[in-house]
């Protein structure tokens, strides 16, 4: 009997274990994650030196003068790919085997070899978990794409070469002209003690601008006028709530969307703050010249008080703590939410399902507003996300920028005709873009097709439009002209159209109203090791602010912030920024 | 037999139930509520209008994710990790079980051996030395990087050779005295009396292997070589939507794909959902009550 009992607990125990097992099984594969903070190893020289001293056996390196010269015969250039899954490729082609790779070795006779390729770009995603285990391991490329983060941790390591001539007798002047559209940062973002260490990936940060938008078929419907002042949006938002805009006889619409991650192209509370002159996470200027955060400065308390405002009057979504920018915009897709603050894109995603749901729903993106008489600027963040480094060890450093050169001259060079940048770039409703290794882009690129498109829609006169132009435009057509199903015509008109939000886009620029990030070198050692805590204690505050904590809890912030080592990032930021 | 129920049996029962259908319904709601995203329309489900049943029914969504390469390789992959993996797990872990329930007496040194693999449980040499080994043993991107770095799942093995000790010693005697050897005894005697141990291993083990996405993330070379679940993975994490490139406009239209997210999550968990319910009757029997006079 005794046994027979003994079996019974063992059992008992077996199935409780299962429950246990399968019910911690999911989130035990994330343990690892978390963990994967790397530091350079002092393996890759060894490794690398091999390398290099055994293929150096064969004498003579192929010539390629000039910024196009091809390699004859070709050489074999390594690095690795972060790629996402809206990589689409025609039949029989991938990564490896594509127009990209066929032109970059017809053009310039370098083959491109890849020694991973890992789907997942967003920051902490799959493809910088794995760049961080290569950097750990010191399995690297010759050419590494890397974060902000990983280039200073390389930099450190003294595993780079200094790009700085190289950059200067190989970049292209298009090239050139393209890495300083935004500015000096980008480049400025890469160089370290003077020695340009890395190429910057250059987007837009014009693009990253924020703005209001607003339904304005509600707008008609309540007799409201268009926000031309920050009383007008606290108007527009109390009357969304209050005054049934979707006419179902219930009070069930939203003033204001925000999103639990506050910051952020949808919903976020950036362009709101704006309008009161307070720059979250942003480095400005003082009146005494010095940089400082602006998340802790005093207009931030007063935006932020207004914003718990309304809250309690019941303008914001009362969940909003828990949604995402995804779940948030279910509300507007449903035809809830009629104002928001966002960046351009609003309209492709997620305005686009509401007009689905919704032929009436129309909306209209408006410049920020102020809350007193000096006009509302929008911040915007260096538009860099990835470097691309070169191994010190690594004997054709210039096909980095070669392939560079090519790619801009393809995509919006005076070479360029529209099918060879088809071929490349959109043909047969793929994005071949993506498949080139490197890019950079014009800061220019989407306002300049908002203007040309503009500028086609007056005259009729499609012939100056380039591919990319003309792709978007038939789009409007189809949508001005009521065909079905072309509600992301309407979307594109939204965006790029006359009345598109890169109008405003392009009053910001005419009048300067766009505050760049004062600060935008590598991170700094304290940010390294602190940013991560601070930035959730911030929000943390802020989101309970907002839904009723009193309001002094900001100035505990501001002394908490100082203490946990914002006072030190201040004076790193300002020695970079004396320094610069 | 009848019994009768007092007052506070029956609250108790009551309460009981209820508690645990409240928990069930936890589990089960969410489930549901994929499921009937992954037949709803993409417009209604962007909109959240879905709660448990779809809303304009479709099933578009299973036809586009049926007809993705990436998926259906991913799946493949899959299904030869926990063919192999299972199958390598389960005899490795039966065969470290077994020496390791024998009494000290007959073997000496048990209680060292245990000890060194249980210290594997406590104490790992992290990620960067797992990841140099795999590098240099040459199994990089290979299914082997998936199988070997955990051949030997010692949770499981503990598992098993405790229950090994919980065996009626006297039958395994008896094949001793009609003359079977260590391995017969194991195979023909020991390994059939405990189905319902080795269901519950092989359960873990099956779900370990299904369920496990870092590994793939960091020993496959190519998205090709992906298990299913670093697959569902790079499909179903949300993008962050403020770093939007002028590159990537066109990726947007494809934050709405709802649906498409739900039905490939809902054919990722399905093949384990089904093989609990078959797993489960060994749990009840294998009992080996009546075998030993005591």
């Amino acid at each position: 009997m005794k046994t027979a009992s003994r079996r019974a607990w063992l059992t008992a125990l077996l199935i409780m274990a299962i429950v246990f097992v399968s019910a911690c099984s999911g989130g035990a594969g994330n343990g690892g994650e978390g963990a994967t903070d790397p530091e350079p190893a002092a393996e890759t020289n060894e490794n690398a030196e091999e390398t290099a001293s055994t293929d150096s056996g064969t004498g003579e390196e192929p010539a390629a003068a000039g910024p196009l010269g091809k390699y004859d015969p070709p050489v074999e250039v390594t690095s690795v790919r972060i790629v996402n899954d809206t990589f689409k490729y025609a039949e029989g082609e991938d990564i490896d085997n594509n127009i990209w790779s066929r032109t970059i070795m017809d053009k310039l006779g370098i083959d491109i070899q890849y020694d991973w390729v890992v789907s997942g770009d967003g920051p902490g995603g799959q493809g910088e978990q794995k760049m961080n285990v290569s950097i750990a391991s010191g399995d690297l490329p010759e050419i590494i794409p890397v974060s902000a983060r990983q280039l200073k941790q390389l930099v450190e390591g003294d595993l780079l070469m200094d790009l700085t001539d190289i950059y200067e007798q190989y970049a292209s002047p298009f090239t050139k002209e393209i890495m300083n559209q935004d500015g000096p940062n980008a480049l400025a973002s890469a160089t370290f003690d003077g020695k340009l260490m890395a190429i910057p990936n250059t987007g837009s940060a014009m693009d990253g601008a924020f703005m209001v938008w607003v339904r304005t078929d509600w707008l008609k419907k309540l007799n409201l006028p268009e926000p031309q002042t920050m009383d007008d949006v606290l108007k527009i938002s109390e009357a969304f709530t209050t005054q049934d805009p979707d006419g179902n006889g219930k009070a069930d619409t939203i003033g204001l969307s925000l999103n639990k991650d506050l910051y952020g192209g949808y919903a976020g509370i950036d362009g709101f703050l704006n309008g009161f002159h307070a720059y979250p996470r942003q480095w400005v200027k003082d009146s005494s010249g010095k940089l400082v955060f602006g998340s802790i400065q005093p207009e931030m308390k007063v935006a932020l008080a207004k914003l718990q405002e309304l809250n309690k009057k019941g303008q914001i979504d009362r969940e909003f703590g828990v949604k995402d920018q995804g779940k948030a915009a279910e509300s507007a897709a449903a035809g809830k939410a009629g104002l928001h603050f966002g960046q351009m894109w609003n309209p492709l995603w997620p305005l686009v399902d509401n007009k689905r749901n919704d032929p009436n729903a129309e909306w209209q993106a408006y410049p920020l507003v102020s809350v007193d008489d000096k006009p509302a600027q929008s911040r915007v963040n260096l538009a860099v996300g990835t470097y691309y480094a070169v191994l010190k060890e690594a004997k054709h450093p210039e096909a980095l920028l070669k392939i560079i050169n090519l790619f801009v001259e393809t995509g919006w060079g005076e070479s360029t005709t529209p099918e060879n940048y088809a071929e490349h770039f959109t043909k047969d409703g793929f994005e071949k873009h993506k498949y080139t290794p490197f890019q950079t882009w014009p800061a220019r690129k989407n306002l300049d097709i908002h203007l040309h498109i503009s500028e086609a829609m007056d005259s009729g006169d499609e012939s100056k439009l380039n591919p990319e132009e003309q792709n978007n435009y038939a789009q409007i057509k189809d949508f001005l002209e009521g065909k079905a199903g072309s509600e992301i015509g309407w979307a594109y008109n939204r965006v790029f159209g006359k009345e598109g939000s890169f109008k405003t886009i392009d009053k910001y620029v005419d009048e300067g109203l766009i505050l760049q990030n004062e600060f935008f070198g590598a991170p700094t050692d304290t940010m390294v090791e602190k940013d991560a805590t601070l930035l959730k204690m911030e929000l943390e505050v802020f989101s309970k602010i907002i839904l009723g904590d009193p309001i002094d809890h900001f100035d505990k912030f501001v002394e908490d912030w100082k203490k946990l080592g914002g006072d030190d990032i201040t004076e790193e930021v300002n020695e970079w920024y004396a320094s610069k | 037999m009848v019994e009768r129920l007092t007052t506070g049996r029956r609250v108790f029962v009551a309460v009981n139930y209820a508690l645990l259908l409240f928990m069930s319904l936890l589990c089960l709601l969410p489930l549901i509520h994929v499921l009937s995203v992954s037949f709803s329309s993409s417009e209604a489900a962007t909109a959240g209008l879905v709660k448990l049943w779809p809303v304009e029914f479709t099933a578009s969504s299973y036809q586009f994710v049926l007809a993705k390469p990436a998926f259906l390789t991913s799946v493949g992959v899959t299904l030869q990790r926990v063919a192999i993996g299972v199958t390598v797990n389960m005899l490795l872990t039966i065969l470290v079980a077994y020496p390791l329930s024998k009494e000290v007496t007959k073997f000496p040194y048990r209680t060292v051996y245990v000890w060194v693999f249980v210290i594997t449980i406590l104490f790992h040499g992290g990620l960067i030395p797992q990841y140099m080994i795999v590098k240099y043993t040459g199994i990089m991107d290979t299914i082997w990087a998936l199988v070997l770095p955990s051949v030997v799942p010692v949770f499981n093995v503990v598992l098993l050779l405790n229950f090994f000790r919980g065996l009626p010693k006297e039958l395994e005697e008896a094949a001793f005295i009609d003359g079977a050897g260590h391995w017969t005894t194991l195979w023909r005697v020991i390994v059939p009396l405990s189905a319902p141990a080795l269901a519950t291993i092989t359960l873990f083990a099956t779900v370990g292997h299904w369920n496990s996405w870092f590994d793939g993330l960091i020993f496959m070379n190519s998205p090709e070589h992906y298990p299913l679940q670093s697959y569902l993975q790079t499909v179903v994490i949300n993008r962050d939507l403020s770093l939007v490139s002028s590159s990537d406009m066109k990726s947007l239209m494809e934050v709405s794909d709802r649906t498409a997210k739900a039905a490939q999550i809902f054919l990722g968990a399905l093949p384990i959902l089904l093989v609990y319910p078959f797993l489960q009757r060994f749990f009840m029997k294998g009992i080996v009550l009546g075998s030993v006079k005591e």
